[in-house]
C-alpha cells in the first residue's frame, strides 16, 4: 500500500449552524480508499456515514455549513473544487448508488432517458445507436434478461430489486474509478440483497473500481468489504481489514455492536447498548462513546488518539494506550 | 395436542384488479398455541402483513376461517374479542399520532375498552410505561421528543394497555438500530413471560427469528411453504426456498457461516420474479424443479410430526434430493 490512495480524507470536520447552537456532526474523520479496494463504513443511524458520502461528492454547500479538513480524490481537492470540476467527476469518475431505488430514479422519465443522460456525461457525442447498445449491455451485466422492456419502462413499473439493479448499472456504466454505495440492498429482500452484492462485487472487480460501501449491517460488511471503518457519533473509532476486525474487535463500541447482532448460532438474546447517541450540539468531552461505555475511566474525558494495535488495525480508545506496536 | 389459541384454515385473501386477481394470501393453514412465539417470515409480497390484517380484523378473508379460542372470527367482532388481539406495527415514527402525547395515546386504549375508571388513567399509564422500561416523565411528551426505541416502547405499552392475549408484532424492530433492537427484543421476551402473552412475530430478519421464536412459518407468494420448530427448521430446512433464505443471511462470524445450508447460487434463477400459477410458486426460481413442480401444487405435508413443508421433494413426487445438488456451492464468499 505504498501508492497514493485514490481517495484520502484527512481530519474532516463538519459543523451545522442550527437554532439550538452549532452541531458538530463530523469530528475529525480520517479515511483512505485505494484503487480497486472495497472499503466499508459501518455505524448506526446518525453516526455521520451518509454525510461523509455527500461531502465526498461535494453535495453539501451552504451558509450554515462549515467544513474543515481535506478530501482529496486523486489530485482534486473536493472542498475547494469548483462546480465545474465537481461535475467533471460525478457520474464519470465517481459513480453513486443511493439507498432507496424508488426515490433516486425520476418517475417521469423512462430508464433509457435516465441511463442515456449518464452515458452522455461520459461521452457527449455518442450516437443514438451506440448509446442504446451501451445501455442494453449495462443492463444485461446486472442480470436483467429483457433489457429492451426495462429501458422503455418507467421506474414505478419495475420492482424494487429491478430498480436497484438499474441504479447499479447506471453507476457503473462509465466505468468509474470509485463507486460510492449508500446502503444498497437495505430496501430489498435478503435473497435479492445477497445477489445484488454479488453482482456489485463481480462487476467492480472486473473493471478494477474501488468501492466505498456505507451500511449499518455488519453481516453485509463481512461478506463484501476488504477493509472496514467503524464510526460512532461523527468519528472513526476503529479501522482494520475485515477478517481482523471480525475476529479481533478492539474498541468497546465495535464489540458491543457485534454483540448486539442476533446470531444464527444460539438462543441467547443479545444485550444491546445502554444510553443514547449524544446530542451533537453539546457532545460529551473526549471519547464520544464514554458515557455509554462499560469500560470508561477518567482518561476517557480527553480525546483518545488513533492507536495502531496491529498492522493496519487502528483503535481510538485509551485502554490500548501503551499496547501499541 | 392442546387446543390452539388461534387456528387459520385455508385462509385466503384475493384482491380483484381490472386486469387480474392478486392472490395475496392463498390458502394458509396454521395454528398458534398459547404462550408461544410463532414467527412468520418471507419476502415482501409473500402475504405476511395480509395475514396480520386478517387476524386483526382490519380486512375480511375471501375464503377460509379463523378460530380464536373456539370462536370464529368474523369481520364484525365484539369489543371483547378486539381487546384480546392487539397490534404493534413496524414504523414507530408513523404509528403514533404526532399530535397526541404519550399519555393520550396510551389512555385511548383504556377508554375504548373501558378498562379503568377515568381517575386511574394517569397512574395506570405511568405503570404501563414502567413495564416497558420508561419513566413517568415521558407521560406528557409528544412522539417527536422520543427516540425510535422509546417510541416503539410506547407502541408496545399501548398494545399492553388493552390486556391482550395475542400480540401481532409486524416487524417490531426492523426500523431500529441493532443496539436498540436488542433492547426491545429483550423487553418483548420479558413481557411475554410476565403477562403470559402469545406472539405472532412477523419479520424478514432471520437472525431475530432464530433468537425469539419457538416455531417458524415460512411464506412464499401467499402460501405457507414450511412450518416447523425453530432449531430444526434452521438446522434442517426442507423447502428449497427456506434453504435459500437461510443461506443468504449476511452473518458476522465463521461459526454462523458454517451453520448456513449449502446453496448452489444461480443468479438468473434467484433474481427471477416469475411465478407459476398452476404449480409450486417457487418452481421458476428453484434449481431442483422438475415438470411435476410446474403442473401440480405441492401439498403441505408432514416431514415429521411437527414439521411440515409444501414441496414435491418432501411429498415424494420428485425423487431428487436437495442435498445432492450443491457440491460446488461452497465456492460462496470467503
Amino acid at each position: 500500500m505504498t501508492q497514493t490512495p485514490l481517495l484520502k480524507i484527512s481530519d474532516l470536520h463538519l459543523r451545522f449552524k442550527l437554532f439550538e447552537g452549532v452541531s458538530h456532526v463530523l469530528a475529525g474523520v480520517n479515511l483512505e480508499v485505494h484503487r480497486g479496494e472495497r472499503v466499508a463504513i459501518v455505524g448506526e443511524s446518525g453516526c455521520g456515514k451518509s454525510v461523509t458520502l455527500r461531502l465526498i461528492l461535494g453535495l453539501l454547500r451552504g451558509n450554515n455549513i462549515k467544513i474543515s479538513g481535506k478530501i482529496e480524490f486523486d489530485d482534486l481537492e473536493i472542498n475547494t473544487a469548483s462546480d465545474h470540476e465537481l461535475r467533471e467527476i460525478r457520474g464519470r469518475r465517481i459513480g453513486t448508488i443511493f439507498q432507496d431505488p424508488m426515490a433516486s430514479l425520476n418517475p417521469t422519465f423512462t430508464i433509457l432517458d435516465q441511463m442515456g443522460a449518464v452515458i452522455r456525461r461520459g461521452e457527449p457525442k455518442i450516437s443514438k445507436a451506440a448509446l442504446l447498445e451501451r445501455a442494453r449491455h449495462a443492463l444485461s451485466q446486472v442480470a436483467i434478461n429483457d433489457p429492451e422492456r426495462v429501458l422503455e419502462a418507467y421506474p414505478f413499473q419495475l420492482s424494487g430489486g429491478l430498480n436497484q439493479r438499474v441504479l447499479i448499472a447506471m453507476a457503473l456504466v462509465n466505468q468509474p474509478e470509485l463507486v460510492l454505495a449508500d446502503e444498497p440492498g437495505t430496501a430489498l429482500d435478503v435473497t435479492v440483497q445477497e445477489q445484488t452484492l454479488r453482482l456489485m462485487r463481480e462487476l467492480t472487480q472486473n473493471m478494477n473500481s474501488a468501492v466505498l460501501l456505507i451500511t449499518h449491517n455488519l453481516g453485509v460488511v463481512r461478506e463484501f468489504a476488504d477493509r472496514v471503518y467503524v464510526m460512532y457519533a461523527g468519528s472513526v473509532v476503529e479501522e482494520a481489514n475485515t477478517t481482523e476486525l471480525f475476529s479481533n474487535p478492539k474498541h468497546p463500541y465495535t464489540r458491543a455492536l457485534l454483540e448486539s447482532v442476533p446470531k444464527l448460532t444460539g438462543t441467547n438474546l443479545p444485550q444491546g447498548i445502554d444510553g443514547f447517541v449524544p446530542d451533537y450540539t453539546k457532545p460529551p468531552s473526549g471519547c464520544r462513546f464514554h458515557p455509554r461505555c462499560s469500560q470508561a475511566i477518567q482518561a476517557c474525558q480527553t480525546l483518545p488518539p488513533l492507536l495502531e494495535v496491529a498492522r493496519g488495525h487502528k483503535v481510538a480508545c485509551v485502554i490500548y494506550e501503551g499496547a501499541s506496536t | 395436542m392442546t387446543e390452539p389459541l388461534l387456528r387459520a384454515t385455508n385462509l385466503a385473501k384475493h384482491y380483484k384488479t381490472r386486469a387480474s386477481t392478486v392472490r395475496a394470501l392463498d390458502g394458509v393453514n396454521l395454528e398458534i398455541f398459547e404462550g408461544e412465539t410463532l414467527a412468520v417470515v418471507g419476502e415482501s409480497g409473500s402475504g405476511k402483513t395480509t395475514l396480520a390484517n386478517l387476524i386483526l380484523g382490519i380486512e375480511s378473508p375471501t375464503a377460509g376461517e379463523l378460530v380464536f379460542r373456539g370462536t370464529t372470527l368474523s369481520a364484525r367482532r365484539t369489543l371483547e374479542l378486539r381487546r384480546r388481539i392487539q397490534y404493534v406495527q413496524q414504523n414507530p415514527m408513523t404509528t403514533l399520532n404526532p399530535r397526541r402525547t404519550v399519555f393520550q395515546s396510551i389512555s385511548l386504549a383504556l377508554e375504548t375498552h373501558r378498562l379503568r375508571p377515568r381517575a386511574e388513567y394517569r397512574s395506570r399509564v405511568a405503570e404501563l410505561l414502567e413495564v416497558v422500561g420508561m419513566s413517568a416523565e415521558n407521560l406528557d411528551r409528544f412522539p417527536n421528543a422520543l427516540s425510535g426505541g422509546q417510541r416503539q416502547r410506547v407502541a408496545i405499552a399501548r398494545a399492553l394497555a388493552a390486556e391482550p392475549q395475542l400480540l401481532v408484532l409486524d416487524e417490531p424492530t426492523s426500523a431500529l438500530d441493532v443496539s436498540v433492537q436488542a433492547k426491545v427484543l429483550t423487553l418483548l421476551v420479558e413481557l411475554q413471560t410476565h403477562f403470559k402473552l402469545t406472539y405472532l412475530f412477523i419479520t424478514h430478519d432471520l437472525g431475530v427469528v432464530r433468537n425469539v421464536a419457538n416455531r417458524v412459518a415460512v411464506m412464499y407468494r401467499g402460501k405457507n411453504v414450511e412450518l416447523g420448530p425453530t432449531p430444526e427448521l434452521f438446522r434442517d430446512p426442507e423447502h428449497p426456498y427456506t434453504r435459500m433464505l437461510i443461506s443468504s443471511i449476511p452473518v458476522v462470524s465463521l461459526a454462523e457461516e458454517q451453520l448456513k445450508p449449502v446453496w448452489a447460487w444461480d443468479r438468473n434463477l434467484v433474481l427471477s420474479s416469475e411465478t407459476s400459477s398452476s404449480g409450486c410458486g417457487f418452481a421458476p426460481r428453484c434449481p431442483y424443479s422438475e415438470n411435476a413442480c410446474r403442473s401440480q401444487i405441492p401439498p403441505l405435508s408432514n416431514v415429521r410430526s411437527d414439521h411440515l413443508a409444501a414441496c414435491h421433494m418432501v411429498s415424494g413426487v420428485v425423487t431428487q434430493k436437495m442435498n445432492q445438488g450443491g457440491e460446488d456451492a461452497q465456492g460462496k464468499t470467503r
